[in-house]
């Protein structure tokens, strides 16, 4: 059965004494939905569509940044955290991901983003692309809401 | 069989006409409209089934000793151990083999040499500060113990870090169960074995050249350290790390732990144990966890990936495919088992067990063909069907709403097959499961330690759409609301959330022990429901850890070591052991045959399997293999001469 997320009930029940590590939100199945405010190249048919929505678990012992910010590199690309900044109910970052081939023609993105929670349960936020893609201009906003929808097995159930 | 259980006498009273003869109830052929509930067999009116999490028998009851007139098959009365915890005159019994596995899986790998001395155990997840600062914090999140306990909460955290070797115990431990008392104290968190699938199968060592008559399954029990160290809980999809050793998968050797009743350990089961029923051969069906297991309960078979639309068995993603097949240049770590990284899916859980060509099937099937007796359904597997034998999340949120599917979601599409709900439903007898942390649908109660693979209903499309079979879900204040007003149903399911299940590393059996005191104290105060109520005490399975106990090998999937089953009611007391063999589905059995529902969950299941026929020699092992009781033994019901 699922060992608890030691942090979370932590959190949950020692705010005023909180480590850092500790972290509050929920394990679970968490739905994230990420929309569009908007876009200047290649992103116009994201303008006004539905809300991406993505589900993920957040098992025991989560690492918040890959649970939450998720930080994964862009495709063909590789990032590297600039700033990083949390406190027991937020995340703020900046990324910043280079393509590949020589430097000076290579593609550079600066991802950054911050979601804070207002419960265990939920949280809203944002996350902005600027750079350039494939030698274009990026310039990307999106509002981004994450809600605990359910439980969810893990790997150390 | 039992001390003053007679079953041919019970073998009487259950059929229809005899029964209609003593107690002038209808039989059978009631008004559909009507609530059967109270149309039993005996005097149980009201079931109630808690179940806990990883433990087995030995683990437990290692040093029980029951009262005057009864035995028991434990550690100490087999020599293994002294009442002490120190080993025993036959501490052999227990050895423990190293092994080699580099070719196809094995369940019965090539045993290379005994272990000199066991692998040091390890902290794994176990938490190093516990869950909370006060009993008054933790008591502010969960509700389900008596006043007194919530000590345990703010205590026992083991001060070291995870994942590394667990310091409160020796080194140089010697080849035999390790006594946990010696190093920490009941109230101290631990470690937790392995407890998959495959795993459980190759732990037991079992295979047909070394079947006898007292162990016609052959299985030798002696290779639980080595598959904690050389695959422990599953490779999830990724390569053996670097510079491998027996502390890499983080668990060493846990699964020889033991808790010593006769020192003072589990108190409170051991005192229902005096008091009760105490069976010493119940098992777990499913070799492997929580997941599976719960759903043999629900199903009396397990599941099988499906269209969600259809119910037809289906082929799932490939990388979610079971390949228990060591990656080569490895010594038994496997190919495909656990779960990926959420992108690529790799893992594994499904097994289509019908086909001998899929990774690990032949192993196993090749063994059960060549077992002294025929086991239940060539192995009970249907055609193209691929079974879930680990944890995936179950098709429906707790609302009802179909849990997102996909190759990276680890998420067992809806099923149609039926189950024990079902049933009862259909013959109007009432039920409900009891899921602490439920929280009407939204699985967040406790801070978010709903078990919601443990609800066999969640994976259920004829409940989770329909909202009058929906709401029979609900949550722990429902029991303990249901308890006080005379509201109970036929039959109750009880599950604690993650923090009091009694689950190594995330929990404590002390914990389990507050939450069963709790329910049973409450039955008790209620003479109304304490005078037609049993309460039924189990667990999921036995966590990966070692049991000395006989299995029987009924089909593809288990049965898997001994786990302890309690039953509490004015028709159980007096501290009997009960030896007859049983499973999980003979709590379906109980069920079927108390409530006069003459139908089995389906024509697959094992409640269709035969009472055991057991010789006075050798009540442990059925002469009529494969074979599991209906726990109609855990009564006396003539003494008490009522209704019969």
């Amino acid at each position: 059965m699922a060992r608890l997320l030691i942090t979370t009930l932590a959190a949950a029940l020692m705010p005023a004494a909180a480590r850092a590590d500790e972290f509050l939100a929920m394990p679970g199945l968490w739905q994230t939905a990420y929309e569009v405010d908007g876009a200047t190249a290649g992103a116009d048919d994201n303008k006004g569509s539905a809300p991406r929505v993505v589900w993920h678990c957040v098992d025991e012992a989560a690492n918040p940044w890959v649970s939450f910010a998720q930080l994964q590199d862009l495709p063909g690309m590789t990032c590297k955290a600039s700033s990083q900044e949390r406190s027991s109910t937020s995340l703020k970052w900046q990324t910043e991901c280079h393509g590949p081939g020589p430097e000076a023609v290579a593609d550079v993105i600066e991802v950054s983003g911050a979601i804070v929670f207002d419960s265990p349960q939920h949280y809203r936020g944002w996350v902005r692309f600027n750079g350039t893609l494939m030698g274009y201009p990026l310039h990307s906003s999106s509002k981004v809401e994450g809600t605990h929808k359910a439980a969810c097995t893990s790997p150390s159930d | 069989m039992s001390g003053s259980f007679n079953r041919n006498q019970i073998a009487a009273f259950t059929s229809g006409a005899v029964l209609a003869c003593l107690s002038g109830l209808p039989v059978a052929h009631a008004d559909e409209s009507e609530d059967r509930s109270r149309s039993t067999r005996t005097p149980i009116k009201h079931v109630i089934l808690i179940i806990g999490e990883n433990r087995t028998f030995d683990h437990v009851f290692a040093t029980y000793t029951p009262p005057r007139g009864q035995t028991v098959s434990n550690l100490l009365t087999k020599g293994i151990i002294n009442k002490d915890g120190t080993t025993g005159p036959k501490v052999a019994l227990a050895k423990q083999w190293q092994a080699t596995d580099t070719g196809t899986f094995s369940i019965s790998p090539t045993k290379t040499q005994p272990y000199s001395i066991l692998p040091d155990i390890n902290t794994d997840g176990a938490p190093t500060v516990p869950f909370a600062a006060t009993a008054a914090q933790a008591r502010a999140v969960e509700p389900a113990l008596p006043d007194g306990d919530y000590f345990e909460l703010a205590s026992g955290g083991t001060n070291l870090p995870s994942r590394s070797v667990d310091t409160r115990f020796p080194s140089n431990l010697p080849n035999a169960p390790v006594d946990m008392s010696r190093s920490i104290s009941y109230n101290d968190y631990a470690s937790s074995p392995v407890h998959r699938f495959f795993q459980m199968w190759q732990q037991l060592d079992c295979s047909a050249k070394t079947a006898t008559r007292a162990n016609p399954s052959g299985c030798l029990n002696d290779l639980f350290p080595w598959v904690e160290t050389t695959v422990g809980a599953g490779a999830n999809g990724a390569p053996q790390p670097a510079n491998f050793t027996d502390q890499t998968t983080g668990e060493g050797s846990t699964a020889m732990q033991f808790l010593n009743v006769a020192k003072g350990d589990a108190p409170y089961f051991t005192q229902l144990a005096q008091q009760y029923a105490l069976s010493d051969n119940f098992h777990q069906s499913i070799q492997g966890g929580t997941g599976a297991n719960h759903i043999m309960l629900g199903y009396g078979s397990l599941i099988y990936y499906a269209d969600p639309v259809t119910g037809k068995p289906k082929t799932p993603p490939a990388a979610q495919i079971e390949n228990p097949n060591p990656a080569p240049g490895t010594n038994n770590w496997y190919a495909e088992d656990g779960y990926g990284d959420g992108k690529t899916g790799n893992g594994g859980s499904y097994v289509n067990c019908a086909d001998d060509g899929q990774p690990g099937v032949k192993p196993i099937k090749s063994y059960l063909r060549a077992l002294p007796y025929k086991v239940f359904r060539d192995g009970d597997c249907a055609p193209n069907s691929y079974y879930l034998v680990n944890n995936y999340n179950p098709g429906y949120l707790g609302d009802g709403t179909p849990a997102p599917l996909g190759p990276t979601q680890f998420t067992i599409p809806p099923t149609q097959q039926n189950n024990i709900g079902l049933l009862l439903s259909k013959h109007h007898v009432s039920w409900k499961y009891y899921g602490e942390g439920f929280d009407g649908g939204k699985e967040d109660g406790e801070a978010g330690t709903f078990c919601n693979i443990c609800d066999p209903f969640l994976y259920s499309t004829q409940i989770m759409t329909n909202p009058t079979l929906r709401a029979n879900n609900q949550d722990i204040k429902d029991l303990y609301n249901d308890i006080q007003n005379n509201t109970l149903p036929a039959v109750s399911i009880v599950k604690p959330d993650g923090l009091l299940d009694g689950h190594p590393a995330s929990s404590k059996l002390n914990l389990f022990e507050g939450f069963t005191q709790k329910i049973i104290e409450m039955v008790q105060q209620n003479p109304d429901v304490w005078s037609d109520t049993a309460v039924m005490i189990t667990f999921d399975e036995g966590g990966g850890y070692y049991d000395s106990g006989y299995v029987q090998a009924v089909d593809f999937f288990g049965d898997g070591t001994r786990i302890p089953l309690l039953v509490v009611s004015k028709y159980s007391r007096g501290g009997r052991v009960v030896h007859t063999y049983y499973d999980h589905v003979s709590f379906d059995k109980f069920v079927e045959a108390n409530w006069n529902l003459h139908e089995t969950i389906s024509p697959l299941g094992r409640d269709n399997l035969p009472n055991p026929v057991a010789t006075r020699a050798n009540p442990y092992v059925p002469v009529n293999q494969p074979a599991i009781g209906d726990l109609f033994e855990m009564f006396d019901f003539d003494e008490h001469r009522h209704g019969w």
